[in-house]
């Protein structure tokens, strides 16, 4: 009897147990978090040193960035032309801790249009608008550190998500 | 960064060469073997299947459409070992189209057109062989190409 109350009880304490975060967890939840702090400041030059040097990107229409000088560098001309006027919410979906200090993160972005604009090619956009991206961030921890060392975009298309096989 | 041995190089490459290989068949579960137990993927509408049995399941549910995308050009850019048993791939992909397509957002493509990825790879290795552990694609829209602020 008294074994059975305390397999119970160690049973339903390692609900809890498995329910927990790990440290390395949390740090890339802490990460993510600053990332999109960092962005709704669009301070760019802090944005940039949350990637390794060697960092790269791919964003929502394909264009990809080989390393940090070039993603930074295109990031500030592109924030200017557009992205400034509008603000993100980066849900985050997942942390999987894949090797000791590498992790993978997976967001889930809510972007919002805070003010009317147009892109040089005609294309408008008014306050109030919304759309959604899925990003994946690989994320490296080196000198105590988390840095994104590779990171991809893609708009969530809203027509397709009612044809996803995995509802 | 971690040491880039030519075996391990080599067994990366031979990773992306069967997964090319197996498009091009439209061998649904030898694309799904590639990959790890919980490897993900996010497809180029933004869709997220989270391990190799969700992979599995959408890409079994769009294998007819899949066999209108063949076949495949698969070449690799950049292949950073980031770690031991860690690398990143980085691929472009072309698709030439066979058949007449529509897909969900109103976009059509029709044979001959050729539709181009940027295609990003997490490969780990387990027991001496290398697999998937995320991927994730985004179609290049032709147009971004002209105006990307980096040449």
């Amino acid at each position: 009897m008294k074994y059975a109350f305390l397999s119970m009880v160690l049973l339903f304490c390692s609900r809890f147990l498995v329910a927990q975060p790990t440290v390395a967890e949390k740090e890339v939840a802490d990460a993510v978090k600053r990332l999109n702090d960092i962005w709704n400041r669009h301070d760019m030059d802090a944005y940039c040193d949350l990637f390794t040097e060697d960092g790269t990107w791919v964003n929502i229409v394909g264009m990809f960035w080989q390393n940090r000088a070039d993603l930074c560098k295109a990031h500030k001309v592109i924030k200017e032309a557009s992205l400034k006027y509008w603000t993100a919410k980066m849900d985050l979906v997942k942390v999987r801790i894949i090797a000791p200090n590498v992790a993978i993160a997976y967001i889930y972005e809510t972007i919002h249009v805070e003010e009317d604009y147009s892109l040089p090619d005609g294309q408008k956009f008014s306050k109030g608008d919304v759309s959604y991206d899925q990003i994946s961030l690989v994320y490296l921890k080196t000198n105590n550190e988390w840095k994104i060392t590779a990171g991809h975009n893609t708009v969530i298309d809203q027509k397709m998500k009612d044809f996803n096989p995995i509802k | 960064m971690a040491q880039n041995n030519s075996k391990d190089s080599i067994a990366v490459r031979s990773v992306i060469q069967q997964y090319e290989n197996a498009w091009n068949k439209n061998d649904i579960d030898a694309i799904c073997k590639l990959f790890t137990v919980d490897g993900s993927w996010i497809n180029p509408g933004g869709l997220y299947w989270k391990n190799q049995a969700e992979v599995s399941k959408a890409h079994h549910a769009f294998a007819q459409v899949l066999s209108y995308m063949i076949p495949v050009e698969m070449t690799i850019q950049n292949i950073q070992f980031i770690k031991d048993g860690v690398a990143l791939v980085f691929v472009l992909e072309l698709i030439h189209i066979n058949h007449n397509l529509s897909f969900p957002n109103g976009k059509k493509s029709f044979p001959g057109d050729i539709i181009k990825d940027q295609v990003s790879l997490v490969l780990v290795k387990n027991s001496d062989q290398w697999q998937i552990k995320a991927g994730h694609i985004t179609t290049i829209e032709p147009a971004a190409e002209a105006i990307n602020p980096v040449k």
